[in-house]
This record gives structure tokens, C-alpha cells and sequence, in this order.
């Protein structure tokens, strides 16, 4: 870590966009440059590539939206196999590997949260993911990511203040193949993968997926000696589709997984720290903690999209039920000693609806109202349980420093903190975008009215036995605490999301815009909270200290933000090149933060006290200067920065925010050789690397990453059959941090993934009836 | 257990004077005010404390216990829970009044003798809508006193 430097920002973005512009001047094609098609159809087929996109469609370029795509061979010669490995490739987003598929925290934009709501939707064939623990899902058989930045609120709803990641699997009507995948990698990771997709008559198909991913961990648990970051994923996908010739349209996709994760990777980031008799407990940088840390989770989910198109207008219903039952044991102390530790367990079920009617899509007017509803239901244990040090010298040590006529002498050796909680949450919206053309220009505006009713039941349970022995007279008072108490806490939300953008088209492909939207995050209640509630009753029982209003800690409201955007697309005539960019000014108000609340001197509480501003600019280029040479590259700068943030203890108004990386920048190099011999196809070598940085640590901003480039590499064969792919990621062994907490007053990072090799071998085995069209 | 302690202090007044029947308020019931707490040796130095929290209840043997929660005399102590049990009362025709003196307070079950309580006075009057709490004492050095309402 280093102590932070101020610097100047903008500078590579202007020559970027330099670069880039120039390419307005030239040429026009519609189909390369996602052109002038149809902005509402949303089903496009091309070769073998089958999407269908409900709401935005997928001419994403000619839209006034930032977004990025990665399609099918992108995809594949990447290895983006999880969301976290979007992370720079597209500008400004950052997912960091936190070490546990449960923290999928996405930061883009500077916007982002380590707990509760995300900034960011996940949409997976149009379904919205609505547990964030299950964003980070085994990636197979993907045809399709967009990642699209700046609040999509209005189509979206809840949650997508910083954008939408768009994911869409692969169509059994467009491509009828059996595909098996193995790779052998560093940490004795093996991933496998078999699909197999197959028309069932002219009208409906079906694709079967199955993966099961493993690794034995990259990071020693000094404490245990064992690698803790161990990890089996397994799972499966049906999707069928049907196509009738009436105009309607059915697609089904139903997704199973199993998780078992091994701990953290958190290294001890503080000064050397020592047991009574001065022999050392933690050493900085070393990984060691004593209690289980697993995570393990099980997901199902299953989507239904039917549509039906007729001349005047063509309607969608999108139904989905999402269960996920996930447990988290944590040593909470991440220390080889027994302060306490955490067994969560979430089970949850969740229905969505969505229906969208549209308008068909050649006209100068275009529109689209829909209607979403929600409800999931989570029922949550979280007990904390504190353990022989934890007892000694958090609660006795601090009991008897301050009580100068009682020594305290527990009579438990453990003490639990029990909290129960039922968390249903309900929502509904109707929406509406209209388009209107006229000439080059385009105008478009959108409004959503969104609701949400969250309730949180709670029970909180302990028992505690302990002694109090008077320093004088030695008389002992044996005592019992009993905690035994629950509630219910309720919120509604209504919000309005407004949506207005102009477009400006010089040609096919090129294209400026302004917009102006509204996000927001929905509100709710941060459970993680109660441990610090039931503690305050606690010591406000033994006489110290004082007692929370539950409602006030724990709950939140929805936080908002104001995205405005300048942005453009460009496509050269010869379409060797193509560039995006975008300038952005972020408002974020009411922001979700933890703070200390007046008058105590532990404990936390969320609020929705403060306010951002965002600036920054984003662009990204693809080019082939050379036949068989392909080049991308991806470059974000965020200034992020609070403009209000007083968390009790100190304000951060000027302070960047952290976790965000102030810069993201990712480069693609891929240059196709024929080899030449027919049965070993092409050699393609591709050299990248993804950066970003600095990302603060700290509200003070006083702890920094620094930028950092991870070079990733992979020499290919690709055949029309098959791949075979050696590979390499972060070649140069270059140290990372991804994150870093604060736990009982020490400090921790989590290291990034080390230099890793692997080898990929793909087999396509393709069975299209050729007769068929 | 309220009404079970109304019906206490209800009984007490009616064998003191049966031509009173009047509510007292609530003794069971939270009071919040203002508390002013001024140093004895340095009656210059004085804080004052509001939105504080104090309640009484009835005894099983005819006294009152007052918690006084989550206060503090001076910014610097950490903030503590008392409990003065003992409280004398004794009835007027429109308020009770309270004494003590000498009361060792209780803090998470057991006693505190270096914050005993002395020269307690006060008195709960009923008032609409509100009812009344005043109390001066002296605790360690300080001279106290609380002024809150209830309902």
C-alpha cells in the first residue's frame, strides 16, 4: 500500500477520443455499425447468432447509451467464464474478486456498495436476477453480454442506477451443436463443460447445458495449513424455445447450481501483533485464521418469455421464480484466535413478472409501456457467536477497564447472539418510453413509476451468564441476562424515474447524444446491523452505554442519483475501425453509508447521509488495422468524490469514494495465423492487459492501490471443430489488492489471484440438418 | 404490570384520603426532559442535558425506583443506566412527593456505593395532557436536577 498522491485526470482520455473521433467522417454501414435497424426489433439472426432482446434491442451503437458487447468468438477467446472477468473490459466497470461468489459487488462509474442493493442489474434471456448473491454464476453457453452504463432505471427499475448487464445464453433454433469443453489449470482448477443443443421439429428446440468447475485455492490459511479458497461449482441449464408461425414465440430457460466455497483470502494488513507473553499472533501479510470459513449456496431459477407479435404491436410477458438458499460461515476476527465467528443463512423465493407491449418498429414514432411486479420472500438466520477471546478481550477486558468497583467473570464459555428475520419485499412499476424521429435527430423520453413495500420481522435471542465480584469486599453477584425480543419494520418507496435523450445521426454507425435519467436503490434494511444492536442492549443491561432504535440502525432508505451524459459512436467506412465515448456527470444524493451514531463509541448504523458527485469520461476502440490482426482496447476515468459524507467521527466531504478505481483500462491484441495444415486450423496469438487503480481503501483516503496492469496472454489453435488454448493470466506475478476491511480494530486485505497457467480444449461437434432453413 | 401498578399507587392514595381520587400518572411510564447537573465546588460549571430519559416504578414494598437511562453528568462519563430504588412517597391533594437520601443505586444488578444519592427530592404531578417529574439530588459531587413529562 502507498500513501495516496493527487494527479490529474483526463489526459488519456482526450487522446483517446483524439484518436477515435476522426472516424466520424467516413462511411456508413448499417449492419456493422449496429446501423439504423430497427431500435425495437429485438430479434436479430445472423449466421448462427439468435438473440432476443425484449426492451432495448440490440443495435445497442445506435443508441444513446454507453454499452459494451462481447459476443460468441470474443467471448470465448477471452475465457470470460464470470462476470468478475468483465471487470475493464468494459470502461469504467469494476468487479472486484473478492474471493466469495456471495460479494458480488460491481462498482461502475464510481457508484457501488460492498453489502445490500447493488448499483447494477443483472438480466440474464431478459429474466432480472434479483438476489445479488447470485450474480456471480458459472458463465456457459453465453451468446451475448452487453454491459450498458448510466442508469437504466426506466426500463429496469430498482437497482440499475449504474447500468444493466445483459446476458443471453445460446438459441437451440440457431445452432445445433454439441459442444464439450475440459481445462486444467494453476491451483489444480479443472473446468468442464458439455452442451448440447437440437431442433425438436421446424418450429422448437432445445439446449442442454452442464458444467462443474474446481479448484483447490491459491492462498495458505497459515493457521490450518490448508488453502482456503478451495471452490466446486456445478450446474445445468435447459432452455427450449418454440417459434410458432402465428407470431408467437416461447422461450423457456431454467438454471440449477451448486456452490461449496472454501473462506476468504484476507492477509493481515497491520503492524505485528503480539499475545501477553509477546509471541507473535499475526504477521502482516500472512493469511491465518483458526474458525471454518465456508460459503456454499444453491440456486434455482426458471424464466418464461412469451411473446407475440401482430402488425400493430407486439407484447411480452416475462415470468420467472428464482429460489436461492445460501450459508456463509465466517471467522469473523480473521485471526488465529476465537473472538467470534458467523453462520448466515439466507433461503429465499422469488417471482417476477414483467410485460411489455410495443410498438412494431419501422415508424417515426415509436413506444413501449410495460408493467413489473415483484415478490420474494427471505428468511434469514444470522447468529454470532462469541468465543473464548472474544469473551475475554472484547467484553471482560472492556467491562473490567471501565467499572472501577466490579471485576467481571463470565460463567459461559461461549455467548450467542441469535437473530431471526423474515424479509418479504414486494414491488410493482409501469413504465414508458417513447421514441420520435424526424430527420437525422431522434428524441426520446421515458417515465417509470416505481413502488416497493419491504418488511423485516426480526427476533433477537441471547443468554448470558456472568459474575460480578465487588474489588473491595470480594462479594460476587452470579447474574443472567436474557434477551428475548422481536419486531417487525416496514418501509414503501415510490419513485418516479424520468428518462429524456436526443440523438443526432450524421450516418449509419455515427452518431452523437445527450441524456439526462434518473436511477435509484431501492431501500431496505441492512440485517448485518442487529450483532451491533443486540451488543448495545447488552452493555445498556449491564448498566453502560446506550440502547439503539432498531428502526433508525438498521434500515435505509432508497438512494438516487441524476446521470448526465455525453456520448457518441463512430464507425469508419471501411469498418476497420470503430469507437465509442462518453463524458458523464453523476449527482448521487441520499447515499446509503454506514456511520457512527453521536454519543457512543462502538457500533455502526446505515443512514442516507451522503452525497456523491461522479465526472468522468469512458471510450473504447476496436480496430483491425491489418488483416488478421485485431485490436481492442477499453480506457475509463471515474472522478468520484463525496460531497457529503459525515459519518459521526470525522467528514469526508472532498474525499474520494472507495473501492471505485479512479481508472480502468484493458487492451486486446490478436493477430490470426493460418497454420496452413487443414485439420489444425488457425493460430491465433492474443496478448492483453487489464488495469485499474487507484482505488482508495478509506474514506480518510489514506490507503491506496496503486494502477496496476495484469499481462494475460493465450496461444490458440482454432478449428472449425475444435480449440485448443495454452494461457496464461497475470504473467508478470504482479501483487494486487482487491480489498481491504477493518475487523476489531485490525486491518485486512484480499490479495488478488496470482500468475496462473492453463490449457482449454474445446470440442464442437456440429449436427444442423442442412436442409433445414 | 402496569395497571397492576396504577392499581398500587391508586390503593395508596385511597388509604391516605378517600375523598381524593385522582391520577398521579402513570409511575410506570417514561418521562422525558431536561437535565442540569452543576458542580458542587464549582457552581459555574454546569451541563445541561436534553431529551433525557427517566422513569419510576412501583415497588413490591411501598417505595418507588427511579432508572435514570442512558445519562451522563459530565460529557466525559460514559453513559450508564441507575436504578434508585427506595424512593419514599408521600401524597398531597394534586401531587405525590418524593425523598430519599442516602440510596446506594444499582447498575446492571448490583450496587454502586460511590454514587450514592443523597438530598433526593421531587415530585410527580398530574397535568393535562401531561404529567409532571421533578427531581433534584446530589451523586458525586453533582447537584442534579431532571424536569420531564409523560403522558
Amino acid at each position: 500500500m502507498k500513501r495516496s498522491r493527487p494527479k490529474n485526470p483526463l489526459l488519456t482520455l482526450c487522446v483517446l477520443c483524439a484518436a477515435v473521433a476522426p472516424a466520424a467522417a467516413h462511411g456508413s454501414d448499417p449492419l456493422a455499425a449496429g446501423g439504423e435497424g430497427p431500435l425495437m426489433d429485438t430479434v436479430v439472426q445472423a449466421g448462427s447468432v439468435q438473440v432476443t432482446a425484449i426492451k432495448q434491442g440490440l443495435a445497442l451503437r445506435a443508441q444513446p447509451v454507453a454499452a459494451t458487447v462481447m459476443e460468441g468468438r470474443t467471448l470465448e477467446r477471452t475465457r470470460i467464464t464470470a462476470l468478475k472477468e468483465l471487470s475493464a473490459f468494459a470502461p469504467n466497470l469494476f468487479v472486484p474478486d473478492y474471493g466469495s461468489r456471495m460479494t458480488s459487488t460491481l462498482y461502475v462509474r464510481g457508484l457501488g456498495a460492498r453489502i445490500d442493493q447493488p448499483v447494477m442489474g443483472l438480466n440474464v434471456d431478459n429474466v432480472p436476477v434479483l438476489n445479488k448473491n447470485n450474480y456471480d454464476t458459472e458463465l456457459a453457453d453465453i451468446e451475448r453480454i452487453e454491459v450498458l452504463r448510466g442508469p437504466q432505471s426506466t426500463l429496469y427499475g430498482r437497482n440499475t442506477m449504474g447500468g444493466v448487464v445483459n446476458v443471453y445464453t445460446r438459441s437451440p433454433l440457431a445452432r445445433q451443436q454439441t459442444r464439450l469443453s475440459a481445462e486444467y489449470g494453476s491451483g489444480r482448477s479443472m473446468r468442464f463443460r458439455a452442451s448440447t443443443s437440437h431442433r425438436l421439429g421446424d418450429e422448437a428446440g432445445v439446449a442442454v447445458a452442464a458444467w462443474y468447475t474446481q479448484s483447490d485455492g491459491f492462498f495458505e490459511n497459515v493457521a490450518t495449513g490448508e488453502l482456503c479458497d478451495r471452490e466446486r461449482l456445478g450446474g445445468g441449464r435447459i432452455k427450449t424455445e418454440w417459434r410458432g408461425r402465428n407470431g408467437l414465440r416461447l422461450e423457456n430457460t431454467a438454471l440449477f447450481s451448486l456452490l461449496a466455497q472454501g473462506g476468504y483470502a484476507y492477509a493481515y494488513a497491520g503492524g505485528e501483533l503480539l499475545d501477553e507473553v509477546g509471541r507473535p499472533i499475526a504477521v502482516p501479510g500472512q493469511i491465518a485464521y483458526n474458525d471454518p470459513c465456508s460459503y456454499d449456496r444453491t440456486a434455482f431459477s426458471d424464466g418464461l418469455t412469451l411473446r407475440y407479435d401482430t402488425e400493430r404491436f407486439s407484447v411480452a410477458s416475462i415470468t420467472s421464480y428464482q429460489y436461492s438458499d445460501d450459508r456463509m460461515v465466517l471467522d469473523q476476527d480473521f485471526l488465529p484466535l476465537s473472538y467470534f465467528t458467523l453462520r448466515q443463512s439466507l433461503r429465499e423465493h422469488a417471482v417476477t413478472e414483467d410485460l411489455v407491449v410495443r410498438s412494431p418498429g419501422e415508424g417515426r414514432y415509436r413506444w413501449l409501456v410495460g408493467a413489473f411486479g415483484f415478490y420474494k420472500h427471505g428468511r434469514m438466520e444470522a447468529p454470532v457467536l462469541f468465543k473464548q477471546d472474544g469473551i475475554e478481550r472484547l467484553i471482560l477486558a472492556n467491562a473490567n477497564a471501565h467499572d472501577p468497583e466490579y471485576l467481571y467473570e463470565w460463567l459461559d464459555p461461549e455467548l450467542p447472539l441469535e437473530s431471526d428475520f423474515r424479509i418479504p419485499d414486494m414491488g410493482a412499476a409501469l413504465y414508458h418510453e417513447s421514441e420520435f424521429r424526424t430527420g437525422g435527430w431522434c428524441f426520446t423520453a421515458g417515465l417509470r413509476l416505481d413502488y416497493e413495500h419491504v418488511r423485516l420481522r426480526y427476533a433477537n435471542r441471547t443468554t448470558a451468564r456472568y459474575a460480578k465480584i465487588h474489588r473491595t469486599s470480594g462479594e460476587r453477584y452470579p447474574l443472567e441476562l436474557t434477551l428475548d425480543e422481536g419486531g417487525t419494520l416496514r418501509q414503501s418507496f415510490v419513485e418516479l424515474l424520468p428518462k429524456v435523450a436526443v440523438r443526432y445521426l450524421f450516418r449509419a454507425g455515427n452518431n452523437l447524444y445527450l441524456s439526462a435519467a434518473k436511477g435509484y436503490k431501492a431501500g431496505g434494511y441492512n440485517t448485518q446491523m442487529f450483532s451491533d444492536v443486540l451488543q448495545q442492549q447488552m452493555m445498556k443491561r449491564m448498566g453502560f452505554g446506550s440502547e439503539y432504535e432498531i428502526g433508525d440502525v438498521v434500515s435505509y432508505r432508497p438512494e438516487k442519483s441524476w446521470n448526465y451524459e455525453f456520448g457518441g459512436h463512430f464507425t469508419t467506412a471501411d469498418r476497420r475501425l470503430q469507437g465509442d465515448f462518453a463524458l458523464f456527470w453523476i449527482e448521487c444524493r441520499d447515499q446509503q453509508l454506514t456511520v457512527f451514531p453521536e454519543g457512543t463509541t462502538t457500533g455502526r448504523m446505515m443512514t442516507n447521509a451522503g452525497r456523491t458527485r461522479s465526472l468522468g469520461g469512458e471510450c473504447s476502440v476496436l480496430a483491425s488495422p491489418w488483416r488478421r490482426v485485431e485490436l481492442a482496447a477499453a480506457y475509463g476515468y471515474t472522478h468520484a468524490a463525496f460531497r457529503r459524507y459525515d459519518d459521526g467521527l470525522r467528514d469526508y466531504a472532498g474525499n474520494r469514494i472507495p473501492y471505485a478505481p479512479e481508472h480502468t483500462l484493458s487492451a486486446r491484441i490478436a493477430w490470426t495465423v493460418p497454420t496452413g495444415v487443414p485439420w489444425l486450423g488457425d493460430l491465433v496469438l492474443t496478448a492483453s492487459a487489464r488495469g485499474a487503480g487507484r482505488i482508495y481503501w478509506n474514506e480518510e483516503n489514506s490507503l491506496v492501490q496503486p494502477f496496476y496492469a495484469l499481462l494475460d496472454a493465450s496461444v490458440r489453435f482454432e478449428h472449425e471443430r475444435y480449440s485448443l488454448d495454452v494461457w496464461g493470466r497475470n504473467l508478470t506475478g504482479r501483487r494486487y489488492d482487491t480489498f481491504y476491511f477493518v475487523s476489531i480494530g485490525n486491518a485486512f486485505l484480499q490479495r488478488g489471484r496470482p500468475r496462473t497457467f492453463g490449457i482449454t480444449l474445446d470440442i464442437r461437434i456440429n449436427h444442423d440438418n442442412p436442409n433445414r432453413t | 404490570m402496569k395497571k397492576w401498578l396504577l392499581a398500587l399507587v391508586a390503593a395508596a392514595a385511597l388509604t391516605t384520603a378517600c375523598d381524593e381520587e385522582r391520577d398521579y400518572g402513570a409511575p410506570n411510564e417514561d418521562y422525558a426532559g431536561t437535565l442540569v447537573v452543576t458542580l458542587l465546588d464549582d457552581p459555574a460549571q454546569s451541563y445541561t442535558y436534553e431529551g433525557k430519559r427517566f422513569s419510576l416504578v412501583s415497588a413490591d414494598d411501598g417505595t418507588m425506583t427511579l432508572r435514570m437511562h442512558e445519562t451522563q453528568f459530565v460529557p466525559q462519563m460514559p453513559l450508564l443506566t441507575m436504578e434508585v430504588p427506595g424512593i419514599a412517597f408521600t401524597r398531597e391533594p394534586d401531587r405525590l412527593l418524593l425523598s430519599g437520601d442516602r440510596i446506594v443505586p444499582l447498575m446492571g444488578g448490583t450496587p454502586y456505593e460511590r454514587y450514592v444519592i443523597t438530598s433526593l427530592e421531587g415530585s410527580l404531578t398530574d397535568g393535562m395532557p401531561d404529567h409532571r417529574l421533578t427531581l433534584a439530588f446530589e451523586c458525586m459531587g453533582f447537584h442534579v436536577v431532571y424536569d420531564g413529562t409523560g403522558n
